[in-house]
């Protein structure tokens, strides 16, 4: 009964009370969409970070001299070879072209005699892993002239992204520490407002945890809608940027992979921690005093 | 139902921390049996309220013992506290009423600590308080909407309506008229003829005429004539 009360009583003091729990919805909405946007920032980097850290190519370079049949031939290899996912044939013309398009300076070319770059495969390995197996197999063919594995580069990369993920891991903690004791301020604030209810209730003998439940419920609940809120002002505004972003970023090193929302997980995640930290506030906003 | 010895308690000095506390209650020793009606009387000050407050644990004495009901209050818990309250019910002087809760809220809200299911039974007993206390069809309506004596009455029958087996009142006919406190006295009275032990702390001769009991005078903190009003 008193369990079925507590839920009622939690849910009329709500309505009682909803200017200032507005208040306190509001500023848990506001600092929650920072985390919201802080997160989906962090989870499309580190999305970009981890394609860039799990991408294995590498790029065959033929020799001048390698005929028609020994491109066949190893077009065919490469059809066959299971560590490879996918590869593309760039003609020395190709080549040429791509040069051209990618503002390379004419003059330059004008110097030489023909057409100075190699035909090549550009292979996207199955996993980084097999880079150096297949470093070393495909550069044991005749009509190849060298191989180029990034592994090297690649590897000074995770350096970064590991010194990255620890900046933003310290930042994202900077971040939710700061949500939390804004919610758990605003939350003690809202039910320091009510000394007189809470008078009256150990007045008439309320037993100390029902209140504390009462206003744990309460916050859990302001928590929660303000976690909402900031869900959807988040989402509305990842909606409404977003091409705008993908076409910015489109230029910069991460080329054009599309911007994600935030996973379902995430999102729960953060109105249950907008409730759970709300309830805390509003749990510990009563002391155990006997008066 | 209440023994009271050796109770002093001193106010803390606002002035300074050159000016010593002032007193409020000097060795006070008071019994109150079981169904008894005690009138505490005296003037403004004397420290009738805070002997209240301290009955109903509210206030912790600097010296002596309270024991109420069997227990001694000083040295219970917060949660046994509540408990031994919720068989009691006290009227303060402030009356202790948030502004923004209904009629029925406040006078249901003991019933529901207590237990009582949300059912037409806890409906009846609210509104037959409110009957009893001439505030019929006040249910819906907001404290902050009442006059204070409505509210005056609105915190007796939250104190009577789980039918307690001791009533603390102080001063609860404050802000009341002649006539209500007619009314008031005769439901005090009714409540201490059913068996319930009663305390009262007044200042109002009118109240003091109409009720019948144990008077204890209290001045500057001392109890200074106890016997049959």
């Amino acid at each position: 009964m008193k369990l079925r009360y507590l839920l009622a009583a939690a849910a009329d003091d709500l309505w009682i009370y909803k200017k200032s729990g507005g208040v306190v919805v509001l500023c848990n909405g506001l600092v929650l969409f920072l985390v919201g946007l802080f997160l989906l920032a962090g989870y499309n980097t580190d999305r970009r970070f981890d394609r860039l850290r799990q991408q294995g190519r590498l790029t065959i370079y033929l020799r001048d001299s390698a005929g028609p049949a020994a491109i066949v031939h190893l077009k065919r290899r490469l059809e066959q070879d299971r560590q490879v996912a996918a590869f593309t044939y760039i003609s020395k013309e190709d080549a040429l072209q791509l040069f051209r398009h990618g503002g390379g300076e004419a003059s330059l070319l004008a110097e030489l005699d023909g057409n100075p770059f190699p035909a090549a495969f550009e292979v996207e390995a199955v996993d980084r892993s097999a880079l150096t197996e297949l470093t070393r197999r495909y550069a044991r063919f005749a009509a190849v002239e060298e191989v180029q594995d990034p592994s090297p580069w690649q590897e000074g990369w995770d350096g970064m992204f590991g010194q990255l993920s620890m900046v933003g891991m310290t930042v994202g903690s900077l971040v939710a520490a700061i949500a939390a004791a804004v919610i758990v301020a605003a939350a003690r604030l809202h039910f320091r407002l009510r000394q007189a209810e809470v008078r009256m209730m150990r007045l008439v003998g309320a037993p100390p945890l029902w209140i504390r439940s009462l206003f744990g419920l309460e916050g859990a609940a302001l928590g929660m809608t303000g976690g909402g809120l900031a869900l959807a002002a988040v989402l509305g505004l990842f909606a409404l940027l977003r091409e705008r972003i993908e076409a910015h970023l489109a230029a910069g090193p991460f080329g054009d992979q599309p911007l994600e929302v935030l996973p379902v997980e995430m999102m729960v995640g953060v109105v249950l921690a907008g409730g759970f930290v709300g309830g805390l506030g509003g749990f510990f906003s009563v002391g155990w005093r006997r008066s | 139902m209440i023994q009271l010895t050796q109770i002093s308690k001193r106010h803390s000095s606002q002035a300074g921390l050159s000016t010593p506390p002032l007193p409020a209650l000097s060795g006070i020793n008071l019994k109150v049996e079981k169904g008894e009606c005690v009138l505490l009387a005296g003037p403004g000050g004397a420290g009738k309220s805070t002997l209240l407050k301290i009955i109903w644990g509210e206030v912790s004495p600097d010296e002596g013992e309270v024991v109420v009901d069997g227990k001694n209050v000083a040295h219970l818990s917060a949660s046994a506290l509540a408990a031994l309250r919720r068989r009691m019910g006290f009227i303060p002087q402030d009356l202790a009423l948030p502004p923004d809760r209904t009629v029925f809220d406040q006078v249901a809200f003991p019933l529901r600590m207590a237990g009582l299911p949300q059912c037409n039974d806890l409906s009846g007993r609210v509104r037959q308080i409110l009957r009893r206390v001439r505030l019929d069809g006040y249910d819906c309506r907001t404290i902050s909407s009442l006059a204070d004596g409505e509210r005056q009455r609105v915190a007796i029958a939250r104190a009577l309506v789980h039918h307690p087996i001791l009533l603390l009142a102080d001063d609860p006919t404050h802000y009341l008229d002649d006539a209500a406190v007619d009314e008031i006295a005769s439901l005090l009275n009714e409540v201490h003829v059913a068996g319930t032990t009663v305390v009262v702390a007044t200042r109002h001769c009118g109240l003091l005429a109409r009720m019948s009991g144990r008077m204890a005078i209290i001045q500057r903190g001392q109890v200074i004539e106890d016997g049959a009003a």
